[in-house]
């Protein structure tokens, strides 16, 4: 770890837009730190030179020509490779998309940030069709960790993970259905937004499972994620389930703080006394927001089992012709875990589309008495590259999904989520703990999170590889 | 519920129109077990008699109460 700061978003817009540097000189070094650092990360498939290059110099020629650049002028982002980029193909993490053709154009999500004048730099890597949780993938490689190399970067939105981490991306993009945004978040020592489900528009991103899919920003201070959310909002109606409700401006509610917040720590599923890790980071928290009463959420389980099933017998039936055409073409767990999700029955599946919305009556009983949810975000610090197990209050199961145990029951029913990193010194790597909150409130969750930054609970180093070294 | 077996991986994967490659056949079914667990969680958790929807499709907003958060 040094103290060595990164840029933030926040810094380079400010700069651009008062025209003390340039956003071809912003992106001509992020093109460079990528070309530095990506061989060691992986966690670029497709850096957009050219376009950036190009993007840039329109930028600036606005800004010479007295227009306003907009609130992200001049800032890097890359998105998960699910995400459709003009004349790009759209992988979703797979070997099978290579075949498909190149998108037509960019993805809502993409334009909203072009649009507030960030400059898109590449294509992220991710687990195949967000099947993961680890960030490793048979066909590209896996995703590293920029605190350690030797260790995952957490996933699905691996590459988004790595990426910001590094300081290659000061916003990134990811999805997230089970934990995909929240997960890399932790490990890699980001803020990361699970917007309420419905919140953010889907429109040109390679699905997984409509139920449950959510799309969020991620970045390295609570300002850069309160920023982008709010240029990233808005109905569109490409995507059947986005609510047609208005913007919520979360950026200049930021330093309301936490007075008068009703904070609660999740205690009976998302107890961690067997993860000492998650514990101390929980704690910490917890102590900071001033919230000593804990919560039994006896929901919570059955609302993970809900996702679980919901999201195989979805993502399965999504998937069912690549499977029975090119299942040599999948990553091995991945079709083992889609096969599996063709053969139940489906009364399994309407149980647990009813489970859900049992699950959230609870959630939202909680919500009248508790602004703010505080529980861990993964079990773990970020494991070792390969490993397969992970001890489960003395069970061993397999990681893959166990990343995932205390991010699930929160999408399950689509609630707002804020990962916030904190250090843990016993391991030496960060870790995230969730602010959940009410549905629509993420102003809450940030608030909240951007509460945490200023009293210095959360993490603002910078990890041995990014971009201040390269 | 009884649990999956190869037998029973079989027949399911038949009724599915699914072909279950021979080297995932062990894989598929510890999925299959660990969704079958899953199950049981489900049908264990209390619903109320008048919690099934009339198709299973969820609608966060259309919840009691969603709106009263604002």
């Amino acid at each position: 770890m040094t103290d060595a700061n990164l840029p933030l978003a926040a810094d380079i817009a400010d700069a651009v837009r008062s025209g003390d540097i340039s956003a071809a000189a912003i992106i001509a070094d992020t093109l460079a730190s990528i070309e530095a650092l990506n061989p060691t990360l992986n966690c670029f498939t497709e850096v957009l030179a050219q376009r950036a290059t190009e993007r840039a110099a329109q930028l600036d020629a606005r800004r010479a020509a007295g227009q306003d650049p907009g609130p992200l002028a001049g800032v890097p982002f890359a998105v998960k490779n699910l995400f459709d980029i003009a004349g790009v193909t759209t992988l979703a993490g797979s070997k099978i998309n290579r075949d498909n053709p190149v998108a037509t154009r960019d993805a809502v999500l993409v334009e909203r940030l072009e649009n507030a004048g960030a400059i898109l730099v590449g294509a992220l890597a991710m687990g195949e069709y967000a099947y993961d949780f680890t960030g490793e993938n048979e066909h590209y490689g896996a995703c590293r960790n920029p605190w350690d190399p030797a260790r995952m970067s957490g996933g699905s939105s691996s590459g988004s993970g790595s990426a910001t981490a590094a300081g290659l991306a000061p916003i990134s993009l990811g999805s997230d259905t089970n934990g995909s945004i929240r997960v890399p978040s932790s490990l890699c020592g980001l803020f990361g937004l699970k917007p309420t489900y419905g919140r953010l528009p889907r429109t040109g991103s390679y699905p997984f499972c409509d139920s449950l899919d959510h799309l969020g920003p991620l970045a390295r201070s609570s300002a850069d994620l309160a920023l982008a959310f709010d240029c990233l909002q808005g109905f569109d109606a490409g995507d059947p389930a986005c609510a047609e409700r208005p913007s919520l401006p979360t950026h200049e509610r930021l330093d309301l703080g936490v007075d008068g917040l009703r904070c609660a720590v999740a205690g009976g599923y998302f107890d961690c006394t067997a993860f000492p890790e998650a514990q101390a980071a929980v704690a910490q928290v917890a102590a900071a927001l001033g919230a000593s009463r804990e919560l039994e959420l006896p929901g919570a389980d059955a609302g993970r089992s809900a996702a679980y099933l919901v999201t195989n017998a979805e993502g399965a039936a999504l998937h069912r012709e690549r499977l029975r055409q090119r299942p040599q073409d999948f990553d091995a767990d991945t079709r083992d875990r889609f096969l599996a999700g063709t053969l139940w029955p489906a009364g399994w599946y309407v149980r647990a589309q009813a489970v859900r919305r049992w699950w959230l009556e609870q959630m939202l009983a909680v919500f009248r008495e508790v602004d703010i949810v505080i529980a861990p975000a993964t079990p773990c610090c970020a494991p070792a590259v390969g490993t397969t197990t992970l001890n489960v209050r003395g069970e061993l199961q397999a990681l893959r999904p166990n990343l995932g145990l205390f991010t699930q029951p929160f999408s399950a029913v689509g609630l707002p989520v804020v990962s916030v990193p904190l250090w843990s010194e016993s391991a030496g790597l960060p870790i995230g703990v969730q602010l959940v909150a009410a549905p629509w409130r993420e102003d809450l969750c940030l608030r909240a999170a951007r509460a945490l930054e200023t009293a210095g609970i959360t993490l603002r180093a910078t990890p041995p590889v990014s971009s201040a070294g390269s | 519920m009884k649990q999956v077996d190869m037998d029973m991986l079989e027949q399911l994967s038949a009724l599915a129109g699914v072909d279950i490659p021979e080297d995932s056949r062990a894989g598929v079914l510890a999925h299959l077990r660990v969704a079958q667990g899953m199950a049981e969680k489900v049908f264990a958790a209390p619903l109320p008699a008048d919690a099934l929807e009339p198709a299973p499709v969820f609608r966060p907003w259309s919840c009691s109460g969603l709106d009263n958060h604002d």
